[in-house]
């Protein structure tokens, strides 16, 4: 068991290492804690807290090139993983094209839902460039929005994957 | 999850193994951790996080289709192999578990090892009769799925043995299968009835029946009696009538319990005629 990594609690915490939105970090966090309320604590509030208990796809980050639910991931277990939260997906000054497309499609009421829907559209349009509507459905279907009628969003994924192939824009 | 001490992440099938046999640790696998996350309960001292295990693949050995302890619901719907074998009843099944979210992380291992009734491998994988590879402290052995539910199987898995991979058996791929199952919404985990059926069709004959329900019991069930009735026949209506009676008198034998039952008892009843019917229309 040479090369094993073990981690140990002390005083109810585990450290852990970690890549956030391309950064590596040493991060503490608690015995019976999950990822979502771990990145919450340290700042990194736009994955959301809704249901938690998995239905709704609000607190939606990218672990390890996948979209996960954060809230039920059991945070020590994010350890030596490479997370991305929509803080690491475009700024306020210069957004991503899909947060653009979201944006212009008046995909964006509340704001509650966004952040979710925004990583498992990245991911979507990452597998495949052109979705159709069924291949959007399929991958929104975990994503609640209790303002739109999911109607805007499917409009803002197909707005996306024209605002990516025009830009090449793939990140 | 408040007295957790060690997170560990093994390397290997052995290592795991070896770390979830120590008794000086109260261990739990953890893998896509969906089932289990929210209800892992405080005596837990140990986590052994076996998703980075080299169990993720999809592959034909021997005729054989076998797939890793830790392939996400996802990849089994996208699979090729998924796709093609069994009238392509893995991928479709992996389609309708859950939301998409949950697709991506939830593990077939996973599934399986901790029995539930609206969980979708363990009948389907019982119908297409698949074996499993258990993980123990002193090697590895392969039982047929139905036995790592019955009461004298010797390990806890995920306690002290793991899953390793799933075999498929080669005659399964020409198969005609499908998996049913009734809830709210198409991909809503919660099923009131589901069921899994697959058969082998040699001119125009039945062969090999499988007939499985699940959502009614925490774990698959086999009716082998309306199997006995189809098995060896052409599937005329008189036949189709016949297994639908042998059928229900299966299910009644169960004496099964809950709310609704009979309505749910009807509903998979309609599931098998539904299959028959297709089977005998040539449409599966």
């Amino acid at each position: 068991m040479k090369n094993m990594n073990i981690l140990k609690s002390e005083d109810g915490f585990f450290c852990i290492s970690l890549k956030i939105n391309g950064e590596d970090k040493k991060v503490k966090v608690k015995n019976n804690e999950f990822l979502l309320d771990a990145l919450r604590r340290y700042g990194y509030k736009g994955a959301k807290k809704g249901c938690d208990s998995g239905d709704c796809g609000s607190c939606a980050v990218m672990f390890n090139g996948k979209p996960v639910l954060s809230c039920m991931m059991p945070a020590v277990t994010a350890h030596g993983g490479e997370i991305i939260t929509i803080e690491g997906i475009g700024t306020i000054g210069k957004p991503h094209p899909i947060q653009e497309a979201y944006v212009e499609a008046g995909a964006v009421q509340c704001g509650f839902c966004t952040p979710g829907m925004i990583i498992v559209t990245k991911h979507l349009l990452e597998k495949n460039p052109s979705p159709d509507d069924e291949q959007i459905k399929k991958e929104l279907d975990g994503n609640l929005c209790r303002c739109t009628g999911y109607v805007t969003q499917i409009k803002a994924v197909k707005i996306a994957a024209k605002k990516m192939k025009k830009s090449g824009n793939k990140k | 999850m408040k007295n957790l001490k060690y997170c560990c992440f093994p390397q290997s099938v052995e290592e795991a193994v070896k770390l979830l046999s120590d008794k000086k640790h109260k261990s739990i696998a953890v893998a896509g951790g969906t089932l289990i996350a929210k209800s892992i309960g405080d005596s837990i001292e140990q986590y052994v996080d076996i998703r980075y295990l080299p169990l993720k693949y999809i592959k034909v050995s021997g005729g054989d289709l076998i797939i890793g302890a830790l392939c996400a619901f996802d990849e089994i719907d996208d699979n090729p192999f998924a796709k093609k074998w069994a009238s392509g009843v893995l991928s479709k099944a992996a389609a309708k578990c859950s939301s998409q979210l949950i697709r991506n992380m939830a593990t077939i291992g996973g599934n399986i090892a901790k029995p539930h009734s609206f969980n979708i491998f363990p009948a389907l994988l019982c119908a297409l009769n698949a074996k499993v590879k258990v993980a123990f402290l002193k090697g590895v052995k392969t039982y047929p799925i139905e036995d790592i539910y019955n009461k004298d199987f010797p390990y806890k898995l995920g306690f002290d043995s793991i899953i390793t991979e799933i075999i498929i058996p080669a005659y399964i791929k020409n198969c005609a299968a499908n998996y049913e199952k009734f809830s709210k919404t198409q991909s809503c985990w919660e099923s009131y009835a589901s069921c899994a059926f697959s058969v082998l069709m040699i001119k125009g004959k039945v062969e090999k029946p499988r007939v499985i329900i699940g959502s009614l019991s925490p774990k698959p069930i086999r009716l082998e009696a309306a199997e006995g009735i189809i098995s060896n026949q052409k599937l005329s209506s008189k036949i189709i009538e016949e297994a639908m009676e042998a059928f229900i008198g299966n299910l009644d034998i169960l004496k099964l319990s809950g709310i609704g039952i009979d309505f749910k008892k009807e509903v998979a009843c309609i599931m098998f005629k539904r299959f028959l019917t297709g089977l005998a229309e040539d449409k599966i």
